[in-house]
């Protein structure tokens, strides 16, 4: 083939390559690859019983934890959510005091997370981070075990057992 | 016409479509929750959204997208949307709000909960779609028999009152309508003076919560069964 064929070829290429180019411009700059919610999640409130027992009470701990400088009404809600665990009163104050314990931990977690994956970008490797809040989950029912009463521990139990199907959680 | 091939080919590499297709995968977890507050009336509601995303950007991909929460969860008419902080496209998400309905009565409240993740560049990536409670407030109420200096017998007041309660046998009932207040004599003041027990429990989609709070007069209760 002759060199200047050839370069009439490539040129004529060139139109060809462009429209997709321009369409491909209108899109995102990036996908998202599966965001159907249901796709990546157990659904908790059709199957419950296959909520993992670690995300179960990591949800439910944060949920019913106090961030820093915690208002009255936040408060209140807190011991309303309590209040259906049902606990006497000593095994309620020991459990508060260990969530809370827990959600200073999970925030202190979360600002390491975020940042690293600021400062990593794309290298952001998140398999470490995991690990460790899965520890810290293990190590809040832990002290939960060490500072309720055993039946305190049972009723906890019951009670985010039975908040699972109020839950949808990611898949590992 | 070496060169100019060369130079051809640049251009065609110049246009190839460089369609930018970033994966994500989604890794979000949600909560729901209601309760009841110990002065009996008031009704909150918590979502919960928490967790992450993985990227995985092709070389030369714009970075810098972020990653905002958003979180609708309204009880009847109070509540909406509620916007959370945004952060990186890895950054971990953690946002919850709390809604609160006072004196609800005998309404029945519909509470809503759902919630998205939007990217700045790509729009919703992640929906957890709304899901619609029903919730009210039960109540049944006991009218005392007798005492035998220190515990309290009580019966179901709603035969008499009218009503029906929505939640008949809980945590101190027993299915045949009776209510045994133990060292309900020491309570300040004592049953034989509050001679009506009422117990208050939230009611979503028309399963009892356990607990309920409770409630004494010494004259019959305006509501006493719902």
């Amino acid at each position: 083939m002759k060199s200047s064929t050839a370069v009439v070829l490539v040129f004529a290429c060139i139109p060809i390559l462009f429209l997709p180019q321009r369409m491909a411009a209108q899109q995102p700059q990036h996908q998202h690859v599966a965001a159907a919610h249901t796709d990546h999640v157990i659904d908790g409130t059709q199957h419950p019983e296959l909520v993992p027992d670690s995300a179960a009470y990591r949800l439910y701990f944060v949920t019913v934890s106090l961030s820093a400088n915690p208002t009255d009404k936040d408060k209140k809600v807190q011991d309303a959510h309590l209040a259906k665990i049902n606990l006497d009163p000593i095994d309620k104050q020991a459990f508060v005091t260990v969530v809370a314990n827990f959600r200073s931990q999970y925030d202190a977690w979360t600002a390491r997370w975020n940042a690293a994956a600021t400062a990593q970008g794309d290298s952001f490797d998140p398999a470490p981070f995991l690990q460790q809040r899965d520890d810290l989950v293990q190590a809040t029912r832990a002290a939960i075990g060490q500072s309720l009463s055993i039946s305190g521990v049972k009723l906890l139990d019951a009670h985010i057992q039975g908040e699972k199907k109020r839950m949808k959680v990611a898949v590992p | 016409m070496i060169r100019k091939l060369v130079i051809a080919l640049a251009l065609c590499l110049l246009f190839l479509p460089s369609k930018c297709s970033a994966q994500f995968q989604n890794h979000f977890s949600t909560y729901t929750t209601q309760s009841l507050e110990s002065d009996g009336i008031t009704v909150d509601q918590t979502y919960q959204i928490e967790g992450y995303t993985t990227v995985q950007v092709p070389p030369g991909m714009r970075a810098g997208a972020v990653h905002t929460p958003h979180v609708y969860n309204t009880l009847g008419s109070v509540g909406g949307w509620t916007t959370g902080g945004g952060g990186c496209a890895s950054c971990y998400v953690n946002f919850a709000t709390t809604v609160s309905a006072q004196d609800i009565g005998d309404a029945l409240l519909p509470g809503d909960t759902g919630g998205n993740m939007v990217c700045s560049i790509a729009g919703e990536f992640f929906l957890d779609p709304i899901i619609i409670y029903n919730i009210h407030i039960g109540k049944n109420t006991f009218v005392l028999l007798y005492n035998d200096g220190y515990n309290c017998y009580y019966q179901n007041y709603c035969n008499r009152a009218g009503g029906t309660p929505s939640c008949p046998n809980e945590n101190g009932l027993d299915p045949s309508g009776e209510y045994v207040a133990i060292g309900g004599m020491d309570w300040t003041p004592p049953c034989s003076y509050d001679t009506y027990v009422t117990f208050k429990h939230l009611v979503v989609n028309y399963v009892c919560v356990p607990v309920g709070i409770i409630r004494r007069y010494n004259t019959p209760p305006a509501e006493p069964c719902q």
